[in-house]
């Protein structure tokens, strides 16, 4: 059986003031079947949404290149007319909850009516089962029925968040993008949706692709993990291995950056800053920031597979090149230690 | 102590209609006291009553009830017109990068406008300004103040509100960071620095944050909120590795942790599973009535430790 989602070498730029952004640069991974979580993450920049909208095919106007290979179950999608993708996949095969959603909810327009807006767009179903499906949905996503007459303004973040969840769910699509879901709502309500998201992952089994720029939360509902950077996923692999055992030394510096709720060890900042989208460094494109780079890192490492069928592109993982080096963070002082 | 608030409350008036008034109890009956050179963290959900209570202690808010002191002076009544002491000494800091910075104006001068308030003549300024860039490590100091906050990534513009609130050589900072879109990594790289300025500067902090983790590693103390309540208050390292109360204790299992064995668990907890009037510590002098005011008592056998009596 072809996989549910299989990506190759995806690529998408922009056209910005005279000059190219490639904001998605070679991008491959798949998710297997039903209920599989992938994790996106990586700092502002990176590509993450940009990579969301390549998916789902919205893309901006200033757009230059768009290519690779999607293919869903099978079917490749990047040979079908804007329309037949309308028609055929987004929001029924492949649903979307965008960065910042829920503050753009229509202000005027009851929630159970917004729910029912794609279903009747559609022309699939009737007004009346539109609600009948929007009281439904409501009820799935922990609001209640009674949720359906009330306005934007009467809810709270939490509350809009698990709508704006409900809409995307409204025609059952098979695989859910969520970008940024929770960065607006604090932890008690971000454990809250998580819970939310980890329901819908068991039952009915939607396969996620979940967006953040904080890797402790990726890992609280994902199966494999993504780590972008400028463009580029650097990282890929099982969540249980990349946590414990980071292969790029900026999936590293990213878990060292995380604040731990045990033992007095402190956060340490990630050094430097995002490189130019539009004057990437050459080589490998980490190495400005990278305090493990030697020679080899003036070339560009390809995606250099690893024994649990991810990969990760830093020449440390090539015996050959490596030499011996391991992946050891040198020991950093800081501030909040002392 | 520095800062010093005495059972205070702040009660919001609002309009629920069109002839009736409703009435909001934000703050109610909080005691705190930050140190000098201390970083208090104060942490609890949205609508908590977090930045209610930092403002109330700078006075950008009069009490309902209570009463603040500021270095040993009561300035809980002081009127505005006399508070221009105050105002040089102590700032706040709004972590939102996005909306706090005027777009039109270059970073020198964002920096240098609360000089220009103060009336500090022209020729002293630069020196100044030059000084908080750098404290905020965006160097070189010329180069960084030509530049317009539209231009700069979202840490970079917390470094510059930063900046503005240096720029008076503060001895009390309230920073409020509410839920912001600006990644995990740079924030800690916000955090750092704070933690530096607070220990090079001796700056006292009000840090306001959601994030019972970072606060355990980022200030001295830290004083949870739960409804316009402290529920306890102590040590960083305490309140995170023994806490009693049960907010406080969901607050903990919110954060989510790099543990890919969490996929399989729920982890939100309900505080409210404890109903009101469930005691807390054995030693509860109100056994157990919901309708009595929670009284901060000592946890045993912690010290510098306090917790709401019960629920
Ligand atoms: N329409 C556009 N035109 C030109 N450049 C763009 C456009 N949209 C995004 N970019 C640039 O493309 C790169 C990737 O942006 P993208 O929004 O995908 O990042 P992201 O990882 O989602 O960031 P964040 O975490 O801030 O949401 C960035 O350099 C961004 O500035
Ligand atoms: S290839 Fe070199 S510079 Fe790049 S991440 Fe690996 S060690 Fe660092
Ligand atoms: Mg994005």
């Amino acid at each position: 059986m072809p996989p549910l989602l299989a990506v190759t070498d995806l690529r998408l730029a922009y056209r910005a003031e005279g000059r190219t952004i490639p904001a998605v640069d070679g991008v491959s991974f798949t998710i297997k079947g039903k209920g599989e979580a992938l994790g996106v993450v990586g700092e502002s920049g990176s590509g993450k949404s940009s990579l969301a909208n390549a998916l789902i095919r919205l893309l901006p106007k200033n757009s230059a290149e768009f290519s690779g290979s999607i293919r869903l179950d099978g079917q490749e999608l990047t040979v079908l007319s804007d329309e037949q993708f309308r028609r055929q996949i987004r929001w029924r095969r492949i649903a979307m909850v965008f960065q910042g959603a829920m503050n753009v909810l229509n202000p005027v327009l009851r929630i159970g009516d917004q729910i029912a807006e794609p279903m009747l767009l559609d022309r699939a179903i009737s007004k009346r089962a539109g609600r009948a499906r929007a009281e439904e949905l409501l009820e799935r996503v922990g609001l209640g029925a009674a949720f359906a007459g009330r306005y934007p303004h009467e809810l709270s973040g939490g509350q809009k968040q698990r709508a704006v969840i409900a809409t995307a769910l409204a025609l059952s699509p098979d695989l859910l993008i969520l970008d940024e879901p929770t960065s607006a709502l604090d932890v008690s309500v971000q454990a809250q949706i998580m819970d939310l998201l980890k329901g819908l992952k068991a039952d009915p089994g939607i396969s996620m692709i979940f967006i953040t720029h904080d890797i402790a939360l990726a890992s609280d509902i994902c199966d494999t993990i993504a780590v972008a950077y400028a463009g580029e996923h650097v990282e890929l692999g099982p969540a249980e291995r990349v946590l414990p055992a980071p292969r790029h030394p900026y999936t590293a510096l990213l878990l060292e950056s995380l604040p731990r709720l045990r033992g007095e060890t402190p956060p340490l900042p990630m050094p430097g800053s995002p490189p130019d989208p539009a004057a990437l460094p050459h080589g490998c494109r980490f190495h400005p920031r990278c305090p493990l780079r030697f020679e080899a890192c003036d070339d560009h490492p390809p995606a250099i597979p690893l024994a649990d069928g991810g990969n990760a592109r830093c020449w440390l993982n090539d015996p050959a090149v490596a030499d011996g080096r391991q992946l050891v963070l040198p020991a950093r002082d800081t501030a909040a230690r002392a | 102590m520095l800062v010093e608030l005495d059972d205070v409350s702040v009660v919001f008036r609002t309009r629920t209609g069109l002839f009736r008034t409703g009435e909001v109890r934000a703050v109610r009956g909080v005691s705190l006291a930050v140190a000098r050179g201390e970083t208090l963290a104060l942490v609890g959900e949205s609508g908590s009553g977090k930045t209610t209570v930092g403002r109330v202690s700078l006075r950008l808010l009069e009490p309902t009830g209570g009463r603040i002191c500021f270095d040993g002076r009561d300035i809980s009544r002081t009127p505005e017109a006399a508070l221009g002491w105050l105002r040089q000494r102590a700032q706040i800091v709004f972590q939102d990068p996005f909306s706090s910075l005027n777009p039109y104006m270059r970073v020198g001068e964002l920096v240098a406008e609360p000089l220009v308030i103060d009336g500090v003549p022209k020729g002293e300024r630069w020196d100044r300004v030059a000084r908080a860039l750098a404290a905020v490590e965006l160097g070189p100091a010329a180069r960084w103040a030509e530049r317009y906050p539209s231009a700069m990534s979202g840490g970079q513009r917390q470094r510059v509100g930063i900046a503005r609130a240096l720029v008076r050589d503060p001895v009390y900072v309230v920073a409020d960071e509410p839920v912001s879109m600006i990644d995990a990594s740079s924030r800690i790289g916000i955090l750092t620095l704070l933690r530096r300025l607070q220990r090079e500067r001796g700056v006292a902090f009000l840090a306001i944050t959601h994030d019972i983790a970072s606060a355990r590693h980022f200030s001295d103390r830290i004083a949870v909120m739960e409804q316009g309540r402290v529920v306890e208050l102590g040590p960083s390292g305490a309140i995170v590795d023994r806490p009693r109360h049960p907010y406080t204790r969901a607050l903990i299992a919110a954060v989510p942790e790099p543990d890919p064995a969490n996929r399989f668990k729920r982890r939100a907890v309900r505080a409210e599973a404890a109903p009101a009037g469930t005691p807390v510590l054995d030693s509860c002098p109100h056994g157990g009535d919901p309708g009595a005011a929670p009284v901060l008592l000592p946890a045993p056998g912690d010290p510098g430790h306090v917790v709401a009596c019960h629920r």
